[in-house]
C-alpha cells in the first residue's frame, strides 16, 4: 500500500507538484496518468526521496522510504532505463545493485533468465536497444522481490512483444498481492492492465478512480441509431434536447438521450430502427477529457495549418475545458469535448 | 556501511575505462624510474635518486587516480546511475563515505604497488651498476608523504566532483587548481608580503608532503594538517549540498 499525502514539489516559482494526495492499492495495478509535464516522474522521484519533496509525505505499508535499511526488498522502482552506466555489462550493474542490499547474488542469474537477458549478460549495455535496457531496468525492479513496484514508462522502447510481456508481468505482480504503481503514456496499454487510475494535471489531481469509473464519468457517451426513414426519429430528439450527429441518410449518433429514451420515443413515432447502441468512448478519450483543462502544451483543438500563425499570436477564443460531470444536465450530455476535435472511435 | 563499500567497489572496478587509467598510473613511474636509473651516469646516482625519481613520478599517479575517482563519482551523475545508487542506499552520506573510502583504499594499494615494486625494480637496475650507494636518504617520510597526498588528493577528488557533477570541470579543477592557479596566487602572495598565507594553499600544503621541507615552513605534519582540513572542508560541503539537492 502506498499512500501520498499533500505531496509538494517546487523548482523555483514552478510548482511542479501541488498537494498531491493519492493511494495505491495492493492486489491491483494502478496507471498514473497526466500530460507532458504534469508532473508524474517528479511525483514518483519524490516518493522515494530521490527529489527533495517541499512538503508531504509517502508512506510504503506505513513507513518512509528513507527508513528501510534494505530498500530494494521494500520498493522496486525503474524511472528510466538509461539510467546505467554504458561500460558496464548487464551483470555487473546487477552485482552492485544486489550488494548494496545484501541481496543474494544467484538472484541475479534468475532474473537474467527471467528478463531474458541470459545469453548478452556480460555484454557492456552500450551495445543494448533500448528495449534490452528496460528489460535490464525491469530485472533491477525485480531483484529484491519487493512487495512495491513503481515504473515510470516501462513500455518505452519495447516492441509489441515486450509490451505485452511487460503488462502480463505486471499484471501478475499485481495479482500476487503487490502493490504496483505505473505511469504511462499508451493508454491502450493502461486501459489493457490497469485497474485503478490516478489522473494528475499540472501537479495536481485530476481523478483518482478505477478506470471503468473514470471512463464512465469522462469519457464521451452516445447512441447509434439506425433506421430506413430515421428523420422524424432525429427531429424529436432535437426537439428534446438531444445533439444529432447525422452520419449518413439512415444513421446518426444522438448524444443526450439514452437508448431506452430513443427507443420509446421511436415507438411513439412508429419509426423502424435497425441499430439502436449505445456506445461509450474509449480509456483515451477519457483522459483527454479529463486532463484538457490542465495541459501546458497543448495543440489540440488546433486545425491542420494554423499551427504557425497561432504560434505568433494565439487564438482569441477560449478553449473549451471538460466541464466537471456536476455541471452537466443530468443524465443528459457528457462532459463537453473540444467542438473541432475528430469525433472519438468508440467502443460499444 | 559495509554493503555500500561492497557495492562501491564493484563499481569502481567494473568500468573499463577506470582500469585503463590504473595501468596507465602504474606503467607511468615505473617506465620513468627504470629508465632514469638505468641511463643516468654512474657518477650521478645520488644515494636517494632512485626514491625521489620514483616518487617525482608518481605524482602524474596520483592525479590520474584522482581521475579515477572523479569518473567514480560524476559518471553517476553523467549517466544518471545517481538514481538507483539513491533508492538503493537513501543515506546520501554513507554513498559518499564508501565512495571515499573505495577510492582512498583502491589509491593507496596502487601507490603503495607503485612504489613498492619500482623501488625492488630500480633497486636491482642501482645495485648492478654501482658497488656502493650508501644509505639512500628520508626515503620513509617521503613515501610515506606520497601514499597520504595520494589518499587525500584521491577523497577531495570525490568531494569536489560530487559538488560540481561534472567530469570534465571536476578533472580540470583538480589540474588547473594546483598548478596553475595556486602558483599563481603564491607569487601574488608573495609580492604582497603575506608569504605566510602560501602555507595555507590546500594543495601547495599536498605538495610539501612529498618533498623535503625548509625552515620556515609548517613542516611535513603541517602541511598534511593543511590539506588533510582541505579533503574534510570539501567532504563536509559535499555531503551536506548532495543531501539538500535533487537526485
Amino acid at each position: 500500500m502506498i499512500e501520498v499525502r499533500q505531496l509538494t514539489k517546487r523548482f523555483g516559482a514552478t510548482t511542479a507538484v501541488a498537494d498531491l494526495s493519492f493511494d495505491v492499492r495492493p492486489g491491483v495495478v494502478t496507471g498514473f496518468l497526466g500530460p507532458n509535464g504534469s508532473g508524474k516522474s517528479t511525483t514518483m522521484r519524490c516518493m522515494i526521496g530521490l527529489d527533495r519533496p517541499d512538503g508531504g509525505t509517502t508512506r510504503f505499508d506505513g513507513r518512509d522510504y528513507a527508513t528501510f535499511e534494505r530498500p530494494l526488498t521494500e520498493v522496486g522502482a525503474l524511472f528510466d532505463a538509461g539510467y546505467v552506466h554504458p561500460g558496464r555489462t548487464a551483470r555487473n550493474h546487477l552485482r552492485w545493485l544486489a550488494a548494496a542490499n545484501r541481496l543474494e547474488a544467484k538472484r541475479i542469474d534468475e532474473l537474467l533468465d527471467v528478463v531474458g537477458l541470459s545469453t548478452v549478460a556480460n555484454r557492456q549495455v552500450r551495445t543494448y536497444s533500448l528495449g534490452m535496457r528496460q528489460r535490464l531496468g525491469l530485472a533491477g525492479v525485480l531483484l529484491g522481490d519487493p512487495h512495491t513496484v513503481m515504473l515510470d514508462e516501462p513500455a518505452n522502447g519495447l516492441d509489441p512483444e515486450g509490451i505485452r510481456w511487460i503488462r502480463e508481468v505486471l499484471v501478475r505482480l499485481a495479482r500476487e498481492g503487490r502493490s504496483v504503481l505505473v505511469s504511462s503514456h499508451q493508454l491502450a496499454e493502461v486501459a489493457l492492465m490497469a485497474d485503478d487510475l490516478v489522473v494528475i494535471g499540472q501537479g495536481r489531481l485530476v481523478e483518482q478512480a478505477p478506470v471503468s469509473a473514470f471512463v464512465d464519468r469522462y469519457a464521451d457517451h452516445w447512441v447509434r441509431v439506425v433506421g430506413p426513414q430515421p428523420e422524424a426519429l432525429f427531429e424529436a430528439l432535437r426537439a428534446g434536447g438531444a445533439t444529432v450527429d447525422v452520419v449518413d441518410r439512415s444513421s446518426a449518433d444522438v448524444r443526450g438521450a439514452e437508448a431506452a429514451e430513443i427507443g420509446e420515443a421511436a415507438a411513439r413515432l412508429q419509426v423502424t430502427l435497425h441499430e439502436l447502441s449505445p456506445h461509450t468512448g474509449s480509456l483515451e478519450d477519457a483522459y483527454l477529457a479529463a486532463t484538457y483543462a490542465t495541459e501546458q502544451f497543448s495543440t489540440r483543438g488546433m486545425p491542420t495549418g494554423q499551427a504557425i500563425a497561432w504560434s505568433q499570436a494565439p487564438p482569441t477564443a477560449e478553449p473549451p475545458v471538460a466541464a466537471p460531470p456536476s455541471a452537466s444536465p443530468p443524465g443528459w450530455l457528457p462532459p463537453p469535448l473540444p467542438a473541432d476535435r475528430p469525433d472519438p472511435g468508440g467502443q460499444p | 556501511m559495509i554493503a555500500t563499500i561492497r557495492s562501491e567497489w564493484i563499481k569502481l572496478r567494473t568500468v573499463r575505462s577506470h582500469l585503463v587509467l590504473v595501468i596507465f598510473a602504474v606503467a607511468f613511474p615505473w617506465l620513468v624510474t627504470l629508465l632514469t636509473v638505468s641511463l643516468i651516469k654512474d657518477t650521478d646516482l645520488a644515494n636517494d635518486t632512485l626514491v625521489r625519481v620514483l616518487v617525482n613520478s608518481a605524482r602524474v599517479s596520483s592525479i590520474l587516480l584522482g581521475v579515477v575517482a572523479v569518473l567514480g563519482i560524476c559518471g553517476e551523475f553523467t549517466y544518471h546511475t545517481i538514481r538507483p545508487t539513491f533508492a538503493a542506499t537513501p543515506n546520501r552520506t554513507r554513498v559518499l563515505l564508501a565512495k571515499m573510502v573505495v577510492s582512498a583504499l583502491g589509491a593507496a594499494v596502487v601507490m603503495a604497488v607503485i612504489i613498492g615494486a619500482g623501488y625492488v625494480a630500480g633497486r636491482l637496475i642501482v645495485d648492478s651498476r654501482v658497488d656502493q650507494l650508501g644509505h639512500f636518504g628520508d626515503t620513509n617520510g617521503l613515501i610515506a608523504g606520497m601514499m597520504g597526498f595520494t589518499v587525500l588528493y584521491v577523497i577531495a577528488a570525490v568531494a569536489i566532483g560530487a559538488l560540481l557533477r561534472n567530469q570534465g570541470a571536476t578533472i580540470a579543477l583538480l589540474i588547473v587548481w594546483p598548478l596553475i592557479a595556486e602558483p599563481l596566487l603564491g607569487g601574488l602572495l608573495h609580492l604582497v608580503k603575506a608569504k605566510g598565507l602560501v602555507n595555507f594553499l590546500p594543495f601547495n600544503a599536498g605538495f610539501r608532503m612529498i618533498e623535503h621541507v625548509g625552515d620556515g615552513t609548517f613542516g611535513r605534519w603541517g602541511s598534511t594538517a593543511v590539506f588533510a582540513g582541505f579533503a574534510a572542508l570539501m567532504t563536509a560541503l559535499a555531503i551536506v549540498v548532495v543531501g539538500r539537492r535533487d537526485a
